[in-house]
Formats: structure tokens, C-alpha cells, sequence
């Protein structure tokens, strides 16, 4: 998958080199004077990975990734600097920034930090794919097959389940195999797996 | 001891007359001396001749008789060859009387003369014979007187050998003494002289005067036992006619005889007393003549000092008209022309007195020198100032007309005057003949007059003068109290009379209330600073001299105890004489102490928050440099870098471009550290009222004039709690927005008002300063980049002070941002942790623009 790397920057010499640069080891870049700019271009988003100065006119870096985070977006941002607050790098890796870089930077950090960006950031939308699958098929459950899986899902017996609903067990053994069916799955613990999955990313969502 | 001249004069002549006196009297002395010595050797030669004589004969007589027993002669004694020896005897000395042998009985042998009465003499019982035998040697015997021939003989014996050395007779000798005893020759004794001699038993055994008889040879008894026993020498005695002589006595040899001399001492000695009596009365006249002449000298002189005295004394008496008479001795005379001019002197001077007495407008009484004091006397005014006429004054006592009014200052005063203390410009009270008392100034002196002593006294009446000053004083006692009661001090300067007053409050300012007001004009400027005095002289110089009009200023007073009191001071002349000169200068002094100190301290802390600001400001640079520095650092590392990509097949110019990366990443560390360093400063947080802080802040601001137009106005409340931050960084970030809302304002046409307010923020976790102007406004290109170093919108700034206080407020953990003012002007907003919170928490206070 070809993945763009989106340099944001006040000062036109650095964007120019920084792209000139990623792009002489292949990755693409596009290049942003401002944070705005890059928020309201709508084809950015297609941008996988962030290169943004912290200290901006208009609005800073820091902000930027304030209102990206409100967006839901999950891109990994590469910050780079000329003043290195120390507070102000904390507070950005706190948020979810990759990588703090003071300028000037020795270029294969940058490119370090790039693709181990990018490689984060594939991985996230595999999972992201993963998710949106799951849901999908979580949502063909009917609502008795949902409190059936829910019973597998967090370990119990077919016994236990059947006490817990009021129904027979031959019952539960009929809506599970139906389950397993729907989500795809082979066994009980796969099942409980893949609901651990979903439940530790919707954690990791809010 | 005085003497008269008189005395002092007979004394010039006594001592030189007592030493001529005593020089006459030693010359007679040793005339008489030489004259005594004289006639004691004019006695002694004849004495001396007369004992040579008769020890002569004697001598001869012993050798005759030595030779006659011879031993060969006499062994033939007989008278048989008595003529041819006696006959050889008579040729060879035919002076003796007699010559005879005797045999040892004593029997005359042979006599050189017949015997008188024609039988041989026997002499066995005379003495000397019987001598003769016991002794058989030859002798001498005594005289002896022959009746017959009146005539004294002596009989010198000498014994004849035999062959058998046997006695065997003797031969005797007679001598006649008188026979060779004539007048002495050659010998000028004087007159009533006598000579002759005695034998050892004092008789007088022969005289050159022939004895009366037997008896009268030993009249001279005690002259003679005077002269047996001295034997030689001199003496003067009475002699036996009763006349005083001197007698000189001298042994004659051979026998125990003593010759002597004597003549009457008055035919001796009477050249010499005549000579000492013509010195002695010419000495005496010559005294005499001397005496008589100081009489005369001393006359001369002592007549016209006696004289002068006369004058003097009628002089003292009153006699304006005496004058001295100008004689005798030119020094005399001299004294008395001086002793004129004197009196001519006196007499004007006592005329020129009385004129002044007369005329004096002052009250002048003499009076005798007591305590109870007599009027001597008056001048007119004295008796105009009493209301009694001269006749009643004079020789009344003051005390009876109770003038002095008999106050306890009053005999002080006398008492004083009375020891020859003198007592000026004393204010007294007088009592006037109505009874009435004024205030005079009494001035006063012991004086001498006629030889006692007597006081002057002036009276001046200042019942007017006084009557002045009181209104004077009521007036400016308002004055003063109404200067003091705006808390100043006063003090006023008397130019003539160098003195100055200084008020009660000055007095305590310089911590010397009990001092006396009153003080001189040294004392006064002595309490100012010497570091501030050369300034005071200068402006104080322009003032007495009607340059300046007014002195204004602050100077440093030193207290009692060293301690500086710091005053501002304003004064005035009030007074100047026709020429302008100032008489009177009247000023006023306010503490200004509490304000200098208060002063100083502000001084101290706005050093401390310039060193801070100044820190700030590098640091601040710094970081800005540092950034603006790295973006071209940075762009060229990564443009070397990415060239340095695309030269994978030319090695060697991919070396070089990786240099040059290296050589900008360094570039890049360099300026990291340079930053680093200016940043290296801490921040030191503190629990910080804000309320109090910002008074702080506002006071500084007073100090500064471009600040004085403005209103500063704190809306924050007493109660909001502590903030936990470094005050100097606050105050400097407070100062700097409230700078620039000055600076906003400046051109402002209306009333300028910066309010400072402070609150809580909405989750209580931290405290908004918020500072807001009526401006105008944030220019639209600054405002975008507001917070960023070197962007101003002042012609003359340095873009720093926002970036500053950026900085701060982010150390702190706060933010700092800006907003424009409802109505005009901008609000700039910071948020500070408050005291119980340690670290910078998550916010959500506003976000800043930048």
C-alpha cells in the first residue's frame, strides 16, 4: 500500500528539503505551509503519517493534533522543533505523537520515525479492518444469539448460559452452533478471543 | 622699703664716704704700726750696743785672767813676780781696777793696786770666792758696790793650777763698770731717754743716770722683773717718774745681766699721731662737703615733684583751672607739660560726659557703690523716665524711692554690678514717682570716680519696643502654627545677628527636644548632611542675594545619633534691607524619610527585576535565535541528506554533501547549547499574594513619570488565595503588559485607566491575572504574531517583552493570551497554579493564540 507523508511546516526551505529528502528513499510526501491548511484539505486524510512543526503562526502543531484527536483520527505524528520545551514535547507524546525531533535532525531518524510510523499505522488499519468485520458480523445476531455469545464470550458452559437465559441447554448448543456459524469461527475460545480483541480496542478508542 | 630721694641721695654719698673712712682709718693704723716698729728698733740698737760693750769687756777680762793662770805662772805664785806680771798687765789693759792673786784661803798674795788701807785684803768670805772654791772653774761674780769710790765693781775669778793639776790659788779680776759706760755715741736717742742695766735679780746695776742712793736703784722693781724676765725684747710700761716709755731689753753676754733701753712712747710716737689726726679731720671735712651737696641736689629735684603732687591733689579736688608749673629738672619738668596735657584731657572728657549726660535720651543715674545705693547723679531723662525733679534724686537713696522696683532680678542685678560685673540690656521693671512700673532695659557698669567707686546705671524705657514684639510674636506664632500644624518644621534665620530660631518639631526631628530653640546660625546649618551643604550654600547664596526668590529641594539633616533624617525643604527671604540684602530668612522642613526609604527599597527591587528582565531578555533571545537559526540549519541538513541520497554511485561526492550535513547538524548543537545556557535559570516559586504584588507593581509605576497620567486601578480582592509563583518573573510580566497598555494609550485623547483584576478560574485549581487597556486595539499584522520574539508594534521595541512573559508564564505552566477589549482596547490574560498545587496540571483554561 503506498502511504503519504504529509510535511507540515511554516518555513517553505524545510518542507521543500524534508520532502525532497523522504522522497529519495521512496516514500511520497505532500507539503503543508500550515496547520490549517492541511486540516481543511480534505484529501489530506489520505495522508498516513504527519511530519508538523510544533511552533507555528496561526495554529501551533500542538493544536493541530488536539483537533485531529477530536476527529477520531489515529494518524501518527512526527513533531519536529527549533525550541524543544520539554513540557510541551510530554505533552504531545502524551496525545499520541510518535516521535519529538529537535532540528536540525540527522535525516535517518527522520525516515526512522517515518516508517515506523507508517508501519503503525498499517498495522492500525489491518486492525481497524479486523474491527469493522467483526462488527459487521456481530450485527447479524439476533438478539438471543447476542446473549449467547455473550455467555461464550466471557467463558461459560452451555449449562450456565442456559441457566442464566431460562432456556434448555439443547437450546443454547442450537444458538451457539448458529453463533459460530455467523462469527466465522471454529471454537468457543476463538470466539472469546476475538470479543477480548474488540473489547481492549474500544478501550484503547476512547 | 620707699626712701625719699632725699635718702637715696645721702646714701650715694654715705657708702663711697664709709669706704674713704675706713681706707684713712687703716692708713694711721699702719702709720702708728711703722712708728711703733721704728722706735722698738731705735731702742733695741742702743740696748744692743750697750749688752755688745759690757759682753766685750767681760770677754777680754776672761782672757787676761785666762792667761795670767796660765799654769807656769802660777806655779810661782809669789809675790815675788807679782810686779813683772802685774806690770805686764797694767801696759796691756790699764782699765781694770784692780788685779790679785790670792792663795786658796783667800789671802791677797799680790795686788795690781795697793790696797787702800795698806794690808793685804783677804777676800776668803766673799761670795764669789766661796763660789770659786766650791766650783774651781773661773766665774763671774756679782757686782758689788764699793762704798768708797762710789763706784759698782765686778770681780771675775779663775783658779791657778799647780804641776799636780792642784789647785793651788786664784786670781781675781775688778772691773769698774761704770768706767767705760759713758754716753752712748753715735746713738740719736730721744729726749728723757734712759739705758743702763740689771743683774738677774732686777737691780738695777747701773743707770746713765746716777742713783739718788741705794734705794732708788731698785725703785724700778716691777719694770725690772718685767725686763729680768723677758731678757730680750720690748714692752711699754710706766715708768718709775711716771712717765709711759717704751723699754727694750737684751741679755749681755757672759753674765746674767740684761741690758735695756727705754725712752718716754709720747716723744716716740708723736710724729705719727700728728700725721693720723690731718688725715682723719681732712676725711671728715671731705664727708662733710659731700652731705651737704646731696642736700642741696635733692632739694632741687624733690622741690617740683612736691610741687606736682600739690597740683595733682588741688586737681583732684575739682580745680578744672590748676595747672602744674613746668620746672626743675628737664625729666620733671617734662612729667609736669604731660601731667598738663592729662588734665586738659580730663577736663574735656568730663565735659564732653556731662554734655552726653545731659543730652542723653536714656535715663542715667551714679550712685554711690552699696546695695542701698545713694544718687549721686542724674541727666535730665532720668528724671523725666522717675517723674521726680533732680533735687528730689540726688542724694536720696534709690531703694527709698523704691526705683528698682525691689524685684529678686533687680538686686541680682545690683549685686552683680556692685562686684564689677557689668550688666547689659537687662530687662527691668521701674518704678515711676505715680507708682507705675515700666520696662526698661537696664544696662549698667561699675565706674570710679574721685577714687570710689560708683555704679552707672542707664535705664531705657521699651514699654514701645516690647508692646511691638508682643504683637510681632502673636503673629507669628499664628503663622508658625499654622506651617507646624501641616507637620512641618520651622526655623528662621536672623542674617544680622547670625542667630536662628528653630521650631519645636525641628528640634525633635533631630532628636534634641530639650535643646534650646534659639541657636546660632553654625548650630543650624551643623545639622545638615555634609554631603548635601556645598548644594545648600550654592542655592542659599542665589537667595541672600535676591537671585532666587524661594529655595526648594531635599537635603539630608543628620540627627543626634548620626542617624540621617532625609527633608525637603522650602524657604524664603522675608526680609531685605534697602540694598536688597536679605535680613530675615524663614524656611520650613517635612520627614521625608519614610518616603526616601520606601525610595530606596523600590530602587533595590527594580535593580533586582531589571537583572531579571535583562536575564530574561537574553534568554529569551536566545531561544529565538535558536529557532530562527535552525530552520535554515535544518533545511540545509536535510537537503545535503537527500542529496547525499541520490549520489549513491558517486561515493565521493556523496562524502562531501554528508559533511556537509554533519557540519550544519553541528552548527545545530551549537545553538541547542547556546540556548540551553540562557535558559539555564530556575524558577523559585513561592506562596504570593497577588493583591500585594500588584500594589508593589503599582508603587514602582508611580515612581516613573511616563506612568504619572495614567490611573492604575486593582480590582482584586484581599481574600483570593496565594498563587504559587517566582515574584520577581510576576511582577515582570505584570510590568510588561501594563507597559504596553501605557504605550496603547498614550495617544489616547481620554481618561486612561489600567485595570489589573485576578480570579479564580472556573475549575478552581488556579488563579486569572488579567490586565486590560483602552487602547488602541492590537494592530492586525501584530497580532498574529504577537507572542513571537522580535515582532513589535513599538518604533523603539524589541519585540521581547510578550515572548518574555510568555516564557515566564509557561515556566510557571500557565498560558498567556491576548483578546480584544469589549468597548476598545485589549484584555491579556495569564493563568497561574495556585499555592497547594505542586505541579503544572492538565488545563482547560483557554488555549492560547499562538
Amino acid at each position: 500500500m503506498t502511504s503519504q507523508v504529509a510535511v507540515i511546516d511554516d518555513d517553505d526551505a524545510i518542507r521543500d528539503a524534508i520532502s525532497m529528502m523522504l522522497e529519495s528513499v521512496g516514500i511520497p510526501t505532500r507539503c503543508f505551509a500550515s496547520a490549517l491548511n492541511f486540516l481543511e484539505d480534505a484529501s489530506a486524510r489520505a495522508c498516513h503519517c504527519l511530519i508538523m512543526d510544533i511552533r507555528m503562526p496561526g495554529l501551533s502543531g500542538v493544536e493541530a493534533q488536539r483537533r485531529l484527536n477530536e476527529t477520531g483520527s489515529r494518524v501518527p505524528i512526527i513533531f519536529i522543533t527549533g525550541h524543544g520545551e520539554v513540557e510541551m514535547a510530554v505533552e504531545v507524546m502524551k496525545r499520541g505523537a510518535v516521535e519529538f525531533l529537535q532540528k536540525p535532525f540527522k535525516d535517518q531518524l527522520l525516515i526512522d520515525a517515518v516508517q515506523s510510523a507508517l508501519a503503525r499505522w498499517r498495522d492500525a488499519l489491518a486492525e481497524s479492518i479486523l474491527q469493522h468485520e467483526f462488527r459487521r458480523r456481530l450485527a447479524t445476531l439476533t438478539a438471543r444469539e447476542r446473549d449467547v455469545f455473550d455467555g461464550v464470550a466471557r467463558g461459560l458452559r452451555g449449562k450456565q448460559i442456559a441457566a442464566d437465559l431460562g432456556i434448555a441447554v439443547k437450546t443454547v448448543e442450537e444458538y451457539r452452533a448458529r453463533v459460530f456459524e455467523k462469527m466465522q469461527v471454529k471454537t468457543g475460545s476463538e470466539l472469546a478471543a476475538m470479543a477480548a480483541a474488540q473489547a481492549k480496542d474500544k478501550s484503547f478508542a476512547q | 622699703m620707699t626712701f625719699t630721694i632725699r635718702t637715696h641721695l645721702l646714701l650715694l654719698i654715705l657708702a663711697p664716704s664709709a669706704l674713704m673712712l675706713a681706707a684713712i682709718g687703716y692708713d694711721i693704723y699702719s702709720d702708728l704700726e711703722q712708728s711703733a716698729a721704728s722706735a722698738k728698733t731705735s731702742l733695741r740698737v742702743p740696748a744692743h750696743v750697750i749688752a755688745a760693750n759690757t759682753g766685750a769687756r767681760i770677754a777680754d777680762a776672761r782672757q787676761i785672767l785666762a792667761l795670767l793662770a796660765e799654769p807656769l805662772l802660777a806655779k810661782r805664785v809669789d809675790a815675788k813676780l807679782c810686779d813683772d806680771v802685774f806690770n805686764e798687765l797694767r801696759t796691756l789693759s790699764p782699765n781694770y781696777t784692780n788685779i790679785i792673786y790670792t792663795d786658796l784661803d783667800g789671802r791677797t798674795i799680790c795686788s795690781m793696786r795697793p790696797q787702800a788701807d795698806g794690808m793685804p785684803a783677804d777676800v776668803g768670805q766673799t761670795p764669789w770666792f766661796q763660789q770659786l772654791q766650791k766650783e774651781k772653774r773661773f766665774i763671774v761674780g756679782q757686782p758689788h758696790y764699793l762704798p768708797p769710790s762710789g763706784k759698782w765693781l765686778l770681780t771675775l775669778s779663775a783658779p791657778i793650777w799647780n804641776e799636780q793639776w792642784e789647785m793651788a790659788g786664784a786670781i781675781h779680776l775688778s772691773l769698774d763698770l761704770a768706767a767705760d759706760s759713758r754716753k752712748i755715741p753715735g746713738l740719736d736717742l730721744p729726749a728723757e731717754s734712759r739705758y743702763g742695766f740689771f743683774d738677774r735679780s732686777g737691780t738695777m746695776i747701773w743707770s746713765d743716770r746716777p742713783a739718788e742712793s741705794e734705794g732708788d736703784r731698785r725703785a724700778d722693781t716691777a719694770i725690772a722683773r718685767r725686763l729680768v724676765d723677758m731678757r730680750s725684747g720690748e714692752f711699754e710700761g710706766l715708768g718709775g717718774d711716771g712717765v709711759t716709755r717704751l723699754f727694750s731689753a737684751m741679755p749681755i753676754p757672759e753674765t746674767e745681766w740684761i741690758a735695756f733701753v727705754s725712752a718716754p712712747t709720747s716723744a716716740l710716737f708723736a710724729n705719727a699721731k700728728r700725721s693720723a689726726l690731718i688725715h682723719a679731720s681732712f676725711a671728715l671735712l671731705l664727708i662733710g662737703a659731700l652731705i651737704l651737696l646731696a642736700m642741696v641736689l635733692a632739694r632741687r629735684i624733690t622741690r617740683p615733684i612736691a610741687e606736682l603732687e600739690k597740683t595733682a591733689r588741688a586737681v583732684h579736688r575739682g580745680g578744672n583751672e590748676v595747672r602744674a608749673t613746668v620746672a626743675g629738672p628737664r625729666e620733671v619738668a617734662a612729667v609736669a607739660e604731660a601731667f598738663n596735657c592729662m588734665i586738659d584731657a580730663q577736663v574735656n572728657s568730663r565735659e564732653h560726659f556731662s554734655a552726653l549726660l545731659e543730652q542723653s535720651p536714656d535715663a542715667i543715674a551714679i550712685t554711690t557703690c552699696e546695695l542701698d545705693n545713694t544718687i549721686v547723679n542724674v541727666n535730665p531723662a532720668y528724671c523725666l523716665l522717675s517723674g521726680y525733679t533732680r533735687e528730689e534724686l540726688l542724694d536720696h537713696r534709690a531703694a527709698n524711692l523704691d526705683l528698682w522696683e525691689n524685684s529678686a532680678q533687680g538686686l541680682a542685678a545690683k549685686a552683680l554690678l556692685i562686684r564689677g560685673a557689668p550688666v547689659n540690656d537687662l530687662l527691668s521693671m521701674f518704678r515711676r514717682r505715680d507708682g507705675s512700673l515700666i520696662p526698661t532695659s537696664l544696662s549698667g557698669r561699675r565706674i570710679t570716680i574721685n577714687g570710689a567707686p560708683h555704679l552707672q546705671v542707664v535705664r531705657r524705657d521699651i514699654s514701645e519696643r516690647m508692646l511691638n514684639e508682643l504683637r510681632l510674636r502673636e503673629s507669628e506664632e499664628r503663622w508658625r502654627f499654622a506651617v507646624e500644624g501641616h507637620g512641618d518644621a520651622l526655623w528662621d534665620w536672623n542674617v544680622a545677628t547670625r542667630t536662628a530660631y528653630r521650631s519645636v518639631r525641628f528640634l525633635i526631628l533631630l532628636g534634641i527636644p530639650d535643646s534650646p530653640s534659639l541657636c546660632t546660625v553654625e548650630e543650624l546649618t551643623a545639622s545638615i548632611h555634609p554631603a548635601d551643604i556645598l548644594l545648600i550654600a550654592e542655592q542659599n547664596k542665589d537667595l541672600l542675594r535676591g537671585i532666587t526668590s524661594e529655595a526648594t529641594g531635599e537635603c539630608r539633616l543628620q540627627g543626634q545619633d548620626g542617624e540621617i533624617i532625609w527633608v525637603a525643604y522650602r524657604c524664603c527671604v522675608m526680609r531685605r534691607d534697602a540694598e536688597g540684602n536679605a535680613e530675615r530668612v524663614i524656611g520650613t522642613i517635612r520627614d521625608i524619610s519614610r518616603r526616601k526609604r520606601r525610595q530606596q527599597e523600590m530602587d533595590v527591587q527594580m535593580g533586582k527585576l531589571s537583572h531579571q528582565a535583562r536575564l530574561l531578555a537574553l534568554g529569551e533571545m536566545a531561544s529565538a535565535t535558536a529557532h530562527e537559526i535552525n530552520q535554515p540549519l535544518t533545511a540545509i541538513a536535510t537537503y545535503a541528506s537527500a542529496c547525499a541520497r541520490q549520489l549513491d554511485d558517486r561515493p565521493r561526492s556523496q562524502d562531501i554533501v554528508r559533511r556537509i550535513e554533519a557540519q550544519a547538524l553541528r552548527a545545530g548543537q551549537i545553538v541547542w547549547r547556546m540556548r540551553d545556557f540562557a535558559k539555564r535559570r530556575r524558577t523559585r516559586s513561592q506562596p504570593v499574594k497577588l493583591e500585594a504584588l500588584v500594589t508593589d507593581v503599582f508603587e514602582w509605576l508611580s515612581w516613573d513619570r511616563r506612568a504619572n497620567e495614567i490611573t492604575l486601578e486593582s480590582t482584586i480582592s484581599a481574600d483570593l488565595p496565594a498563587a504559587s509563583v517566582d515574584r520577581i518573573q510576576i511582577e515582570q510580566v505584570l510590568l510588561n503588559l501594563i507597559w504596553n497598555g501605557i504605550q496603547a494609550m498614550s495617544d489616547m485623547p481620554f481618561k486612561k485607566i489600567i485595570e489589573v483584576g485576578a480570579t479564580l478560574n472556573a475549575a478552581k485549581n488556579g488563579i486569572i491575572v488579567t490586565v486590560a487597556d483602552r487602547g488602541c486595539g492590537l494592530p492586525s499584522h501584530v497580532a498574529l504574531d504577537l507572542f513571537t520574539p522580535f515582532v513589535t508594534s513599538k518604533p523603539d521595541g524589541l519585540g521581547l517583552g510578550l515572548s518574555i512573559s510568555r516564557t515566564i508564564i509557561s515556566q510557571h505552566g500557565g498560558m498567556l493570551w491576548s483578546a480584544p477589549r469589549e468597548g476598545g482596547g485589549s484584555v491579556f490574560s495569564f493563568s497561574l497554579p495556585l499555592n497547594d498545587i505542586q505541579a503544572p496540571a492538565e488545563t482547560d483554561q483557554p488555549q492560547p493564540i499562538a
